[in-house]
């Protein structure tokens, strides 16, 4: 587990603080990679800010929607203990698709479990096939408390997408750092 | 030196804006989060170039961008509609509302930047930035 994922209260924000700054400063110093500096300073801000005010959730929505062009997501809480998943949040998704995707219970929680980001379209695997016949684009792991885990599920992307670029996927590694975390202190208040 | 007015309901789309335009330009940057407040900001801070998203609250971007065009002072501001919605009949709107660029979201930083400084620095600004956008794909009027 990374140290966002192991981090609480006061040190988580001073490490959202430390990569802030950091992604700040090689967004002045690097216009090469300006659109990736630029993006990931702007999810840690975002987020830094939205922990502080409670509203982790809606700021997942937002970074989705503005910097990776999708609309369609939902934040899965999966119990270690029970296996039951509940629905954090869930946008543009119909109550049919939320069903066919908790139907996919025990496959989701393997998935979680390897801890890493995974784009769908990437792979050819039976489970990512599942995935892909739910319109799932990407899965990023997060991690929520020592009792259960949990996942960002991204589904289909805007029209002018074609699909995830590098800069997509740092942006998607980033949220599956610090996403957990954030909504784990917010549940925690 | 240069001003520019972002206009979005969205923390994630104006701070990527700003921090775009604060690191690698001299431009001044303002801010308004709704379609009113965009057209009131717009006369007030008389800005060289606005973008402009189209689905906020109050009142939306295509709203805005035909508001701002009935002021003489607003007349010639290049107006660049940002948003995620690219459907032809969307971005055929934004011209008939008068704005002279429209892009879609997400926005590619360096895209962004190559745009709004053609807006900025040509004499012949409308052209040229409408060539520039053409070759990045952007979808403009002549």
């Amino acid at each position: 587990m990374n140290k966002a994922a192991q981090a609480t209260g006061h040190s988580l924000l001073a490490l959202m603080e430390a990569d802030s700054a950091r992604f700040r400063q090689q967004a002045a110093e690097c216009p090469a990679d300006l659109g990736l500096w630029t993006k990931l300073y702007t999810v840690s801000q975002i987020m830094l800010s939205a922990m502080q005010q409670s509203r982790v959730s809606s700021a997942l929505e937002e970074i989705c929607s503005n910097l990776l062009g999708c609309e369609q997501l939902a934040i899965i809480d999966i119990s270690r203990r029970t296996g039951r998943i509940q629905f954090l949040k869930s946008q543009q998704l119909s109550s049919e698709k939320l069903m066919a995707v908790a139907e996919q219970g025990p496959v989701l929680e393997s998935q979680i479990q390897r801890g890493t980001l995974q784009v769908i379209s990437d792979k050819r695997d039976e489970e990512s096939g599942k995935f892909s016949q739910l319109g799932i684009t990407a899965l990023v792991p997060l991690w929520l408390d020592d009792e259960s885990s949990g996942c960002l599920l991204l589904f289909s992307l805007l029209p002018q997408r074609s699909g995830y670029d590098i800069e997509d996927r740092e942006v998607l590694r980033l949220l599956a750092t610090h996403a957990g975390p954030c909504l784990r202190s917010e549940k925690r208040g | 030196m240069s001003k520019v007015l972002l206009v979005d309901d969205s923390n994630t789309a104006l701070l990527m804006g700003e921090t775009v335009f604060k690191q690698h330009t001299s431009c001044d940057v303002v801010t308004a989060r709704d379609g009113q407040e965009a057209v009131q900001k717009a006369l007030a801070e008389k800005p060289d170039v606005i973008l402009l998203d189209v689905v906020m609250p109050k009142m939306d971007g295509f709203e805005a961008c035909q508001e701002m065009r009935k002021h003489d002072s607003l007349k010639n501001v290049p107006i660049i509609m940002v948003t995620s919605r690219g459907e032809p009949a969307n971005v055929a709107n934004g011209y008939r509302c008068g704005c002279n660029a429209y892009l879609t979201k997400p926005i590619n930083a360096k895209e962004l930047l190559e745009i709004v400084g053609v807006f900025l620095s040509s004499d012949d600004k409308a052209h040229k930035a409408t060539r520039v956008a053409k070759r990045k794909g952007a979808s403009t009027v002549e």
